[in-house]
């Protein structure tokens, strides 16, 4: 029984990892089943064991990568409501370059999905908004702020661009390399 | 939705289709690039009308949120389908980003000694408005687009003419829209 367990588990996390891989390569439209279970090298069977369809992964695949980034990000506000600093977002830059296929599924594909993960993703950049605007709150600053959907979108927009290029390695440099 | 979808809405064959489209991707692409052609028309036209630059950018902002306004299908296509339609489609993205740049760029010139801008800072403006532009679009705000232009025009101005300048040019430009001076074309 605990063994059964165990396998479950671990073809689940294989499956996982293949859809944000295979998303990576061939984008949101292109992460078939038939693609996931080969790079997976689970059975279909197995896929349907643990999900009704491609978006049911795609979301689950989605929430472990927002789960891997959420202690880091928690980390972000609490410092950024302490001191403020210009090296700030560095652990997230890093985190992301660390894992340049999460980086791709948080940045770009998530923004392709559907709904329901749609509406989940945009109550997480509302969320993130949120924090931007209390920060800009808590700085004092002058009458009309940046609006914080523009700062949040300028920032994750030109990392977004990086990663696209194969590029996430250069997340923490200034200026990405060429070629 | 399928090129059977597409051919049924503009009541052509599936054949005609093909005659003009290798599939729905490069239909896709088209119809951005058509969207792109038309909307940097008008802002260049607005911008070139005025002889300042915050005055240009506003004009061209004003120009560019109206043509996304009468259009909300093709701003929907933009602002939110290109990402689902991925590789080429976001390309286009980035195309539309650089193309848009050259407005940034005589601001850059024109403050010359101030800033330097570097060619990061144009990227993050293009995406800091793409943003306030999906967001009205997912809130099914496309029609009232222009509502964002003094938003937008804040972004564009700050880093180059300084956050107070480019706060007291978007209150005035508000106000004398309010006044009734037509804000767009």
């Amino acid at each position: 029984m605990r063994e059964a367990e165990g396998q479950a588990l671990t073809h689940r996390e294989r499956l996982l990892r293949s859809m944000t891989e295979v998303a990576a390569r061939h984008g949101y439209a292109g992460a078939s089943v038939t693609r996931v279970v080969g790079a997976a090298g689970v059975s279909r069977a197995t896929f349907y064991e643990h999900f009704a369809n491609r978006e049911e992964c795609f979301l689950a695949a989605y929430e472990l990568a927002l789960a891997r980034f959420a202690p880091t990000i928690a980390e972000l506000r609490a410092e950024v409501l302490d001191a403020p600093r210009p090296d700030l977002l560095e652990p997230l830059l890093a985190a992301l370059a660390e894992d340049p296929a999460t980086a791709r599924l948080l940045l770009i594909e998530a923004l392709a999905a559907a709904p329901p993960l749609r509406e989940r993703h945009e109550s997480l950049i509302a969320q993130l908004e949120g924090a931007i605007a209390d920060l800009l709150d808590a700085s004092g600053g002058g009458a009309l702020q940046v609006p914080a959907a523009a700062l949040l979108g300028g920032l994750a927009g030109v990392a977004s661009m990086r990663v696209f290029a194969g590029q996430a390695h250069t997340l923490l440099s200034s200026a990405a390399t060429r070629g | 939705m399928t090129v059977t979808d597409i051919a049924a809405a503009a009541r052509v064959t599936r054949g005609s289709f093909y005659a003009h489209f290798a599939g729905k991707d490069d239909a896709f692409c088209a119809a951005q690039t058509k969207a792109l052609q038309e909307s940097i028309g008008i802002a260049a036209s607005e911008f070139f009308s005025a002889d300042e630059w915050p005055e240009r950018v506003w004009r061209a902002g004003a120009g560019l949120l109206s043509y996304g306004a009468e259009n909300p299908d093709l701003t929907h296509l933009w602002v939110v389908e290109s990402t689902a339609v991925g590789g080429a489609a976001i390309r286009r993205q980035q195309d539309a980003r650089t193309a848009y740049a050259i407005f940034l760029e005589e601001g850059a010139r024109r403050s010359a000694g101030t800033v330097r801008a570097p060619r990061l800072a144009f990227d993050a403006i293009g995406w800091a408005i793409f943003a306030l532009l999906r967001r009205e679009v997912l809130a099914g705000r496309a029609e009232r687009l222009l509502s964002v232009l003094p938003a937008a025009a804040y972004v564009i101005l700050a880093p180059f003419v300084g956050p107070a300048t480019a706060l007291e040019f978007v209150e005035e430009r508000s106000r004398a829209v309010s006044r009734g001076a037509p804000a767009a074309p």
